[in-house]
């Protein structure tokens, strides 16, 4: 049998002169969750750098690029997974933060600014952690109740569905004053979010992301993604794993949103909108939009990229002149590069496969990812 | 009797593409229902699955009235569809193709034990276990559709056009394997085939199905001459009438 799925190194390339042999349960494991585990020892690496070697300003960009990575994996779950295109997932996030508002600034500035408020929820103040769980389990309430009717839609037409759900929160939010102060700038929420603190949330989400994505829920909305009549006819409920799988993304959406929040400290209607939205579906779209190896390394690429375009926009001083891109290089530089991605690799960089483990000299491995399945 | 087609009558828009159409299966039969493009033969398999209503008619299985009822509860009850045109998810592989006809299951001992069963009668299935299914020759593929409807433990499998676009000899072994479920676990199934020589063959018994109507039903052993379904398929008698088993 060994010898006969040899065949199959299309779809795995990377096959290693190293052979590490997992004889140890631990190594079995590791092997079976390679791809989350992978992707945390590299964002480790990342984090652990750039806290103790990079400047306060880099410190803060490579956190917002961190809530970002969470927001893209958060879309993967339900992109990924289902095949329906979100445009709404923005508006999972915004509920995500400002429910974070709501539960974590201090009484006074709650009643000054945003007298609406259930009492409760005026006098009480909760702790980070809670906040965050909370709003993301908000989103997911929230993605239950719209879920329910966009996902009998298909294609495109769900697409659009999402995209309507983003405008109409958009404009709730910015018009919902005692809740939101609408178009003003809520502020008071305490800054507790930096790399180390997302580091732990990133990993976990991974971890349950891969888990799902192989367990038979998983399965079952890819199967409808693959062939809707098929996936039917073999007893899949089609709008059911939608809609878990568009719950789930919400959720982990949703605490990205929340811990958006407590890194700026402050929150503005404006900051949810389509710009947001391009920039995290383009760092799907770079990656691979069907592994969760895809969503990882987009955004890792795509926030890089940015931050290096940023940097030349600002310049360089050569002798006494200064060499810069012009303002919008940034946006210009994205657009190119997903050009590029479009035209010579449609399915992303990382071909919407996961990256298994590379050392395999056995098929142990193999055994241990089917025993998940 | 397991399936009861009654008098169905499907319309897509105004237009009928079935008329009166009745099919009975009986447990651990093979039925074929064979006919030419556009007689209505999928239409009928799509309104047993539930993803066509009739507009008149009832479909009976074993004693529940299922018409209407939507698809994944009709494949609930133990109807097993197998879609024409080899409907694999493409990029999930073998065995996770597999895995989704097992979903509807609890009893993990039994499903592993299928499992094995139908890696065993299809162990090209087994080779690949690990390959994207869309990578799959068209008759490896159709197995790899007819295994997965195996692994949801139908009561009944219906299965249309499996020799669609699949050269001959490959056609003879899709065949080959749907008796051999009959004789060996006593699945039931009921085939639709453009082919009717191939249906007489494996079939106990057939209808023949032209422009949304029966033309005829019987057991396959007399009419094995061909000659009274080759009328009845192409149409060449006239007033054929559908109620009765041979008509003239």
């Amino acid at each position: 049998m060994a010898m006969t799925t040899e065949g199959n190194s299309a779809q795995r390339p990377t096959s290693s002169r190293f052979t590490i042999e997992a004889k140890s349960p631990f190594m079995l494991q590791v092997r079976a969750w390679w791809p989350p585990v992978l992707w945390s020892i590299v964002l480790l690496i990342i984090v652990a750098i750039i806290m103790l070697a990079g400047g306060p300003v880099l410190q803060k960009t490579l956190t917002d690029a961190l809530i970002k990575l969470l927001v893209v994996v958060g879309l993967y779950v339900f992109i990924g997974n289902s095949g329906i295109l979100s445009f709404g997932h923005i508006g999972f996030m915004m509920i995500g933060a400002y429910g974070a508002a709501w539960m974590t600034c201090c009484p006074r500035t709650k009643k000054l600014f945003i007298p609406g408020l259930p009492e409760y929820l005026q006098t009480h103040q909760f702790p980070f952690l809670v906040s965050v769980v909370v709003s993301g389990l908000l989103a997911a309430v929230v993605a239950l109740i719209s879920g329910s009717v966009l996902m009998r839609l298909s294609g495109i037409a769900a697409s659009i569905g999402t995209f309507a759900f983003l405008m109409v929160m958009y404009s709730f939010y910015l018009r919902w004053d005692p809740w939101t102060r609408g178009a003003s700038t809520m502020t008071g929420l305490p800054v507790e979010t930096n790399s180390w603190v997302m580091l732990p949330f990133i990993v976990v989400v991974m971890f349950g992301a891969f888990l799902y994505a192989r367990s038979r829920y998983g399965l079952s909305a890819k199967a409808s993604r693959d062939d809707e009549v098929a996936s039917k006819a073999a007893g899949v409920n089609v709008v059911g794993q939608r809609l878990l799988s568009f719950v789930i993304s919400a959720f982990i959406v949703g605490m990205a949103g929340a811990l958006f929040g407590h890194f700026l400290g402050i929150l503005t209607v404006d900051s949810f909108g389509l710009p947001l939205t391009f920039i995290t579906l383009s760092m799907l779209v770079v990656g691979g939009m069907q592994s969760l190896s895809g969503a990882v390394l987009g955004s890792i690429v795509i926030s890089a990229l940015f931050e290096a375009l940023r940097q030349l926009e600002v310049g360089f001083n050569v002798g006494e002149s200064v060499i810069a891109l012009p303002g919008g290089g940034r946006e210009v530089g994205i657009g190119i590069l997903m050009l590029i991605i479009l035209i010579f690799r449609r399915n992303g960089l990382t071909a919407n496969q996961e990256i298994y483990w590379p050392f395999r000299g056995d098929a142990a491995a193999k055994t241990a990812m089917s025993r998940k399945s | 009797m397991l399936l009861k087609v009654d008098n169905i009558t499907v319309h897509y828009g105004r237009l009928a593409a079935v008329r009166n159409v009745s099919v009975e299966v009986n447990e651990g039969e093979i039925v074929c229902i064979v006919g030419p493009n556009g007689a209505g033969k999928s239409t009928t398999l799509l309104t047993i699955s539930g993803i066509l209503s009739p507009t008149e008619g009832t479909v009976t299985f074993s004693d529940r009235n299922i018409t209407g009822m939507n698809p994944e509860n009709v494949a609930r009850m133990g109807i097993s569809q197998v879609p024409e045109g080899r409907h694999v998810f493409t990029s999930l592989n073998v065995e996770e193709n597999l895995r989704i006809g097992t979903r509807m299951r609890r009893d993990r001992a039994e499903i592993e034990r299928d499992f094995q069963m139908v890696l065993e009668m299809f162990p090209v299935l087994g080779e690949r276990k690990r390959q994207p299914a869309g990578k799959l020759s068209g008759g490896e593929q159709q197995m790899l559709v007819i295994g997965r409807a195996l692994l949801t433990r139908p009561r009944l499998m219906t299965i249309d056009e499996p020799s669609l676009g699949l050269a001959p000899k490959i056609v003879d072994r899709v065949y080959e394997v749907l008796t051999d479920l009959r004789n060996r676990i006593g699945l039931t199934l009921l085939i639709v085939e453009q082919s009717s020589e191939r249906a007489l063959k494996a079939a106990d018994r057939i209808h023949v199905l032209r422009s949304g109507q029966i033309q005829l039903s019987g057991n396959a052993a007399d009419l094995r001459d061909g000659e009274k379904v080759k009328q009845a398929y192409f149409g060449f008698t006239e007033g054929v009438k559908h109620e009765g088993e041979v008509a003239f």
